[in-house]
């Protein structure tokens, strides 16, 4: 099994000399320039860091979408292939992230169609909710709260994402890349292949939906 | 009305068409391209009835292909169910040998279209509903991939995934 | 777009994504319309809370394997015809490969065809040399599986895998129902599996 060493890679400097935050945040987009024109021309060690760049953000954006932590970490790890293969397409018109999020939406577009057939097998339907297995059988160490923060938080979590699973997929997206993410207007009309127009109605529908299902938490805070 | 109803309210004409979505048409992902046969074996140098009466000794060619694996020898092989599936082109699909048990399940999906000679497919082992192993492999004709598995009844499970033969998928 | 441009400016106002002129012109404007200025606090007080509940970056579990793997796989999956070495190459290595290997590998395939005895597929004349170590990956961090490329399959160890309790039962199992059926209505010996 292949396994790199790169203890503590979202804090260290990778071989590219280039630090990376913890939190993934992006603090040089021209550096993200920098090391795509490198990976264009084949430097694996500058795609890895852009890999540990923005594997973050790309996880907990699919994570916030899709709720299966197993199938976000696979559908994350599909972005950066696609990416790779589509990386002599990219111009730098756009920040290279904005771009990563563009291929996220079609990856996680096709997941959720695939997870809609009906399989041909005998299979109980049950089995396919993730729900009914062992909710301890995390495929990953959680990385989810520190023990002593307070449990409104956590139930504020629950609720936001109980009320989020409710939306549709596109105003799911779009409350995700603007109030989560931070994407400008602009930048999620192009992730989401819609007019300016229509971002801007999702959005609105979307955030009055989300009030009105968290109108007694949001209003107690 | 809160001040955000009353503002967005202003927007109410700037709803444009959402995208059309993709008209419906047929998928051909979902087209079988083959057939996964998952087999659980019950390995023991013990007494093999310990498993239970119902279940048979493998046949001589399993046998042999068992013991010429060398974490895979054992006095006693029995099979204790076995599954076969549809692989689908573009979806995944999923094998539950021990029907109706759960307690051992494979997950499997093609990653690219199979030739003559490989049919790659990821693949991932659940055992006692929880995801233990997630491996990629590639298939070629009647090669299995054998996972030893867990212990029971004095024996371990050996996980045989292979490709089933297109003209008795049963055999 | 049927937006009027006023419209469209508000909109990007009440998120504070306009800048320079275009901000200092309509914010201007804008104060003096105290709705708009409740709009826009009201926007941001959400975005606070959303955004400190909802992550927008998190590491992956694993995340030294979770690169390891995309570099695999893009190694991987160069031209279809070009073998991946079992040998750990520079990356960029190993997606050449030599014309003669090439040649002697499209050679070996034809004569392959050419037999027709062979109860195993023609890969097997080259299955040594183009046999990928596959990934392995145990979400556990307790189980530990070992691959081994075995001599008529490929073996996965798993250690560390709690045992099934000795109290759960297959006897009920689908297949031997199946196979009882076949036994029964065919009145022969069992069939080999």
């Amino acid at each position: 099994m292949m396994n790199k060493s790169t203890a503590g890679s979202s804090k260290n400097e990778q071989g590219t000399g280039v630090p990376v935050g913890l939190d993934g945040s992006l603090s040089d987009p021209e550096d993200d320039f920098r090391l795509v024109a490198l990976a264009q021309k084949g430097d694996m060690r500058s795609y890895d860091a852009l890999v540990t760049r923005h594997r973050g953000r790309i996880f907990a954006m699919i994570r916030n979408m899709i709720h299966q932590e197993a199938d976000a970490w696979d559908l994350s790890q599909e972005v950066f292939i696609k990416a790779w293969h589509a990386l002599p397409r990219f111009e730098a018109k756009a920040r290279f992230s904005t771009w990563l999020y563009r291929i996220a939406h079609n990856v996680v577009y096709d997941w959720t169609r695939k997870r809609k057939i009906e399989s041909a097998g005998e299979l109980n339907d049950e089995i396919f909710e993730r729900n009914s297995i062992d909710p301890s059988a995390s495929t990953a160490p959680s990385g989810g709260e520190a023990p002593d923060e307070s449990m409104s938080h956590g139930e504020l979590r629950v609720k936001i994402e109980a009320a989020m699973a409710k939306l549709s997929e596109e105003h799911r997206e779009v409350v995700l890349l603007k109030d989560v993410q931070g994407l400008s207007y602009k930048e999620i009309a192009d992730v989401m292949g819609s007019s300016l127009g229509t971002v801007m109605s999702r959005l609105f529908y979307a955030r009055q939906k989300l009030q009105a299902l968290l109108k007694d938490e949001y209003e107690s805070r | 009305m809160t001040h955000l109803s009353r503002i967005f309210f202003l927007f109410a004409f700037l709803a444009a068409l959402l995208p059309g979505r993709m008209s419906a048409q047929e998928d051909p992902g979902k087209g079988a391209i083959g057939q996964i046969a998952v087999r659980v074996f019950y390995a023991t140098d013990g007494d093999p009835s310990l498993a239970g009466d119902k279940f048979k000794k493998v046949s001589d060619k399993t046998e042999k292909l068992l013991r010429s694996e060398t974490r895979l020898v054992f006095k006693n092989y029995l099979l204790l169910g076995k599954d076969v599936q549809p692989l689908f082109r573009s979806y995944e699909n999923w094998a539950q040998p021990l029907k109706p048990s759960d307690e051992v399940l494979v997950r499997f999906e093609a990653r690219t279209l199979p030739t003559p000679h490989s049919t790659p497919l990821d693949v991932e082992l659940w055992l006692s509903r929880k995801k233990i192993l997630k491996t990629d492999i590639n298939l070629v004709g009647e090669k299995p991939l054998f996972v030893l598995g867990p212990q029971w009844r004095g024996g371990r499970l050996i996980i045989s995934i292979a490709l089933a033969p297109k003209e008795n998928p049963d055999s | 777009m049927n937006t009027n441009p006023d419209e469209a400016k508000l909109a990007l106002w009440l998120e504070d994504e306009l800048q320079g002129e275009d901000l200092a012109s309509f914010e201007a404007w804008a104060l003096t319309q105290p709705e708009h200025i409740a709009a826009r606090e009201e926007i941001r007080a959400w975005k606070k809370t959303i955004s400190s509940t909802l992550p927008a970056s998190e590491e992956p579990p694993f995340p030294d394997f979770f690169n390891s793997k995309v570099l695999q796989a893009i190694s991987q999956s160069a031209p279809a015809a070009e073998p991946v070495k079992v040998a750990k190459p520079a990356f960029w290595k190993s997606w050449l490969m030599p014309a003669s290997a090439f040649a002697g590998m499209a050679l070996a395939f034809w004569v392959g065809t050419k037999t027709h005895d062979q109860p195993q597929p023609q890969v097997v004349h080259h299955a040594p040399e183009v046999e990928i170590q596959p990934v392995v990956y145990t979400p556990d961090g307790v189980v530990n599986a070992v691959w081994t490329a075995g001599t008529g399959s490929s073996v996965i160890v798993l250690e560390g895998v709690n045992p099934i309790p000795d109290s759960t039962d297959f006897s009920e199992t689908a297949y031997l129902d199946h196979e009882r059926e076949i036994d029964s209505t065919a009145g022969r010996e069992s069939v080999p599996h």
